[in-house]
């Protein structure tokens, strides 16, 4: 009987261990939800209690970035009501700061809220962009829509930068405050389509006190198109004929001419030697012939020393190459107008 | 026998132009050419050596009906005068006429064959030679894209004589030179034909005949350059 007792205690306890992340997890959106909702009730000092738990260091649950930022402006708007106007711009600073994005609802916050939050974002110098999100788009006719922002007015630059690259493609640079909405072509700044890789949207921000601030948000680039044909290399030494004949090349013709003689005069030997008094003058002639071909072939050489056979194939050769490197540019080009461009989102703003 | 040999080397030759023709409707390529020869014909018949020259003259027809095939239809015709060696030989007007059939084997040698018809006019008679040979030719250039070279040697299975048994060896051989452009086709060959007779009587009788042949042409309907 004890030792069941016992299990089912060990049970209970590592079920509990076991529960306890989940537990941490919710614990910070219930305290959110329940401090918002006492907000609403116009129960602002026990919202106020909930929330500074949601920021306190010591807080045991972990806080993501939307919720520390969800904390920050309730904080500002409770103290807001409060009457404590310079905590309240304290926390809507520190809201900004986080996400520049952040904005309140004139349906949900009252004027004053939003004037401590107005004086809160005249103060504050914070630019942001928007993470992209997930598009596949065709680059000859579509872009990638972008949003950046700045809390007030300020020379602002939005420049998009791939990774590995320092000079970068200029997508907004003007005076601005609040949002815009841009977009980018996803071309560089040579007018070429952006290769595939790691890309950063960057938001630099200088106000006219001198406050600078910066943020980015990574994405990356990919494409989507049919594989591409590699063009033929150019002729190497290899692949083409001699253009100039070899010293050796006239004293091969006169052997030629004289081979083609001793020829001539092997076919007058075919003869009888019964028949042969008198020898055979015409089988001579034609291997006088034959060598003075062989003279005149060797002299050619000479005075002609280019192959122009040769000369011509190398060009029949090196044109037929070109013909088939603009086939291939042809094709590779019908391939890259089905070119689609994907952007992928990663990670947080920076 | 020698006038239905010609006549079925015209037909031959008239055939495959024809055949030619019938797939393009153009004139087949080839050559139109005018031809001189210098002719020297020896015989020994067991008196002596009977040597007669003398130049001829004709037209050749050459005619390329495939890549690697062509066709030659030569008529020759002249007079042979004795040699100033042999001052009693006998003048006689001689005829003839060749057709000819060279087909690539390979890249450097080309079979041939030929048949002939010759005529041999005398005081005293008429002689008639009709012949069949086989044989090859080896072809180079000899000056690249300007001049090729040949040179080849024959068989001639059949030899029929006027009045006499056929020779029982008979062979020919030959060496050419030729430049082919554009629109000249020109040609220098020496050939000659040894033919051995049986003996009779006691006596073997043997002949030649070789000729140095000067050809100028005309290129006609065109020119291959695989040849």
């Amino acid at each position: 009987m004890m030792s069941v007792t016992r299990l089912a205690a060990a049970i209970a306890i590592a079920v509990a261990t076991a529960a306890r992340p989940a537990l941490a997890q919710s614990s910070t959106a219930e305290s959110l939800g329940q401090a918002t909702k006492l907000y609403e009730d116009l129960q602002v000092e026990r919202a106020l209690v909930l929330l500074r738990q949601v920021i306190s260091p010591s807080s045991p649950f972990e806080v993501s970035r939307e919720q520390r930022v969800q904390a920050y402006v309730y904080l500002g708007a409770s103290l807001a009501i409060l009457g404590m106007r310079d905590s309240s711009v304290a926390y809507f600073r520190a809201a900004l700061e986080r996400d520049p994005f952040t904005d309140l609802d004139p349906s949900r916050f009252t004027e004053r809220e939003r004037a401590a939050f107005g004086e809160a974002r005249h103060r504050t110098l914070a630019v942001g962009a928007r993470p992209l999100a997930p598009r596949r788009l065709d680059p000859r006719t579509d872009a990638i829509p972008m949003a950046i922002v700045s809390t007030h007015d300020a020379a602002v630059r939005a420049e998009v930068v791939a990774a590995g690259d320092t000079t970068g493609v200029a997508v907004f640079e003007r005076q601005s405050e609040g949002v815009r909405e841009l977009s980018w072509n996803a071309r560089l700044s040579n007018g070429r389509i952006a290769p595939p890789g790691r890309y950063w949207l960057v938001v630099r921000g200088r106000d006219s006190t001198g406050v600078t601030d910066s943020s980015s948000v990574t994405f990356e680039l990919a494409h989507e198109l049919p594989p591409l044909e590699d063009s033929l290399p150019a002729l190497a030494g290899a692949d083409l004929l001699i253009e100039r004949w070899p010293r050796s090349s006239a004293a091969r013709q006169f052997a030629k001419g004289a081979a083609f003689g001793l020829g001539g005069l092997a076919v007058s030997s075919l003869g009888n030697s019964r028949l042969s008094s008198g020898g055979r003058p015409l089988g001579a002639g034609i291997a006088i012939a034959g060598v003075a071909t062989g003279i005149a072939g060797a002299y050619d050489r000479l005075k002609h020393p280019v192959n122009q056979a040769a000369a011509a194939e190398n060009r029949r050769r090196r044109e037929a190459l070109a013909a088939r490197n603009a086939g291939i540019s042809a094709r590779n080009a019908a391939r890259l107008a089905l070119l689609r461009i994907i952007v992928i989102p990663s990670g947080s703003p920076e | 026998m020698s006038r239905r040999f010609v006549l079925t080397a015209v037909l031959f030759a008239a055939c495959a132009g024809s055949a030619s023709g019938q797939s393009r409707l153009t004139l087949p390529t080839g050559a139109v050419s005018v031809v001189m020869a210098d002719a020297d014909h020896r015989i020994d018949a067991g008196i002596g050596v009977q040597r007669t020259t003398g130049l001829l003259f004709g037209a050749q027809l050459d005619v390329e009906p495939a890549d690697r095939m062509s066709l030659s239809l030569r008529a020759l015709g002249g007079t042979l005068d004795p040699a100033r060696e042999t001052p009693g030989a006998e003048s006689r007007g001689v005829g003839e006429i060749a057709l000819t059939t060279r087909i690539e084997v390979l890249p450097w040698l080309r079979g041939t064959a030929a048949a002939v018809g010759r005529s041999y006019d005398g005081a005293l008679a008429r002689q008639h030679w009709s012949a069949l040979s086989v044989g090859g030719e080896a072809h180079f250039p000899l000056i690249e894209g300007f001049a090729d070279a040949s040179i080849g040697a024959a068989l001639l299975p059949i030899v029929k004589v006027t009045d006499r048994a056929g020779p029982d060896l008979a062979i020919a051989g030959g060496a050419r030179l030729r430049h082919s452009g554009e629109r000249l086709d020109l040609s220098l060959g020496y050939s000659l034909e040894r033919y051995d007779f049986p003996t009779a009587g006691g006596v073997r009788r043997v002949e030649e005949i070789s000729m140095l042949v000067f050809r100028a042409g005309l290129r006609i309907g065109g020119r291959r350059t695989a040849k």
